[in-house]
């Protein structure tokens, strides 16, 4: 399976484009701030799991999902996605598979989008 | 002439004349996001966390339009327009909401309470930027009057001689651009703050006016507008365009 259709490349190369004479570090500066978002919020997902509290799993979930999906991010924002609209109806174990599977897609991501900008 | 321009175009072109923009939205990429295409597009953008804020700044300051995400922390966007259609119509003051898919609930009610128009997630800029340029542009003819009519420049029909000299050496037209050609040229083919225009350097004053002016700005921008009103801004910038088309074509 080619990764590129796990993303939206027009969305990427919107962001791209962005990059410009008036603003050339805008695709790296997004990229710093989705990076440093995902990675508080994964942390915050892993804890709100592991306590069971899962309107707050679903709150981060929500979140993820919006960020992922601005980003072009799309399997990515379908996983968060999922997990938000099940999070009432999974139990933990349930919760920390999907958790799992968002970690390895944002890895797969982040090198993708890293080699993208480059 | 660039400086020259610059302080004339400061003084004449008053915060007034270039749309200000609030974006309302908690989450901070986002938030920067929307921010980076509005500012791409020349607009005057200011930017808050919360509902709270929004509406503290709504009644600070005077905009021509609003940005709101639906869920934030305090107040959410529901309440902010609210707030907002209490005193402003949408006519008075367009208001975008950003939208998730699957929350029609949340899109009726706001229709209910006057929202203009709708942001939906994923945010593609270029999108973003489309849909902005065209809500400002139904509502800034006067605006658009105005900034022509109260052009100040020592003499609006004196050519712009630096601005020619490098046309010519670039072989892109030997046609002379006058001062007030070139700002209506560039505040209307860019949407751009003119004070930015006027102040670049020629090089990148003939690309914002010149080169990506010929490719679409006559189509999407000039003759809409040119059927749609016959007021004296667009009387003016059908001049300036045709000008520069009959040359550049």
């Amino acid at each position: 399976m080619n990764y590129e259709d796990r993303v939206d490349l027009e969305i990427i190369e919107d962001l791209l484009e962005m990059s410009d004479e008036d603003n050339p570090e805008f695709f790296a500066d997004h990229l710093v701030r989705f990076s440093k978002f995902m990675d508080e919020n994964k942390q915050n997902l892993i804890d709100a799991i592991q306590g069971c509290e899962r309107g707050k799993v679903e709150t981060i979930a929500h979140s993820m999902t919006g960020s992922s999906a601005n980003f072009g991010a799309k399997y990515l924002a379908e996983l968060c996605r999922s997990l938000e609209q099940n999070a009432k109806s999974m139990d933990s174990g349930e919760m920390k598979l999907k958790y799992g599977d968002i970690c390895v897609e944002y890895d797969q991501f982040s090198a993708y989008i890293r080699r993208k900008g480059a | 002439m660039g400086d020259q321009l610059a302080e004339d175009v400061f003084v004449d072109l008053t915060f007034a004349t270039v749309p200000r923009i609030l974006v309302a939205e908690d989450s901070e990429d986002v938030r920067e996001l929307i921010k980076a295409c509005l500012e791409k597009a020349g607009n005057i953008v200011d930017t808050v966390e919360d509902g709270s804020q929004a509406i503290n700044q709504f009644l600070t300051a005077d905009y021509n339009l609003v940005i709101l995400d639906f869920i934030m922390p305090e107040v959410n966007g529901i309440e902010v327009l609210k707030t907002i259609r209490a005193t402003k119509s949408s006519e008075q003051l367009p208001v975008v909401m950003i939208t998730a898919k699957q929350k029609n609930s949340l899109v009726i009610e706001a229709a209910r309470n006057g929202v203009n128009d709708f942001f939906v997630k994923p945010l593609r800029p270029s999108f973003i930027k489309e849909r902005i340029s065209n809500l400002l542009m139904s509502l800034d003819d006067g605006e658009i009057a105005d900034i022509l009519l109260n052009l100040n420049l020592p003499d609006p029909n004196e050519l712009n001689p630096e601005l020619n000299r490098k046309l010519q050496e670039l072989s892109l037209s030997a046609y002379p651009f006058t001062h007030k050609e070139v700002k209506c040229c560039a505040i209307f083919r860019t949407g751009k703050d003119p004070r930015y225009i006027a102040g670049l350097p020629p090089d990148r004053m003939i690309q914002e006016v010149v080169l990506y002016g010929k490719g679409g700005f006559l189509w999407n921008v000039i003759w809409p507008k040119v059927n749609s009103s016959d007021s004296i801004a667009c009387r003016d910038y059908l001049n300036v365009e045709e000008y520069l088309f009959e040359k550049l074509k």
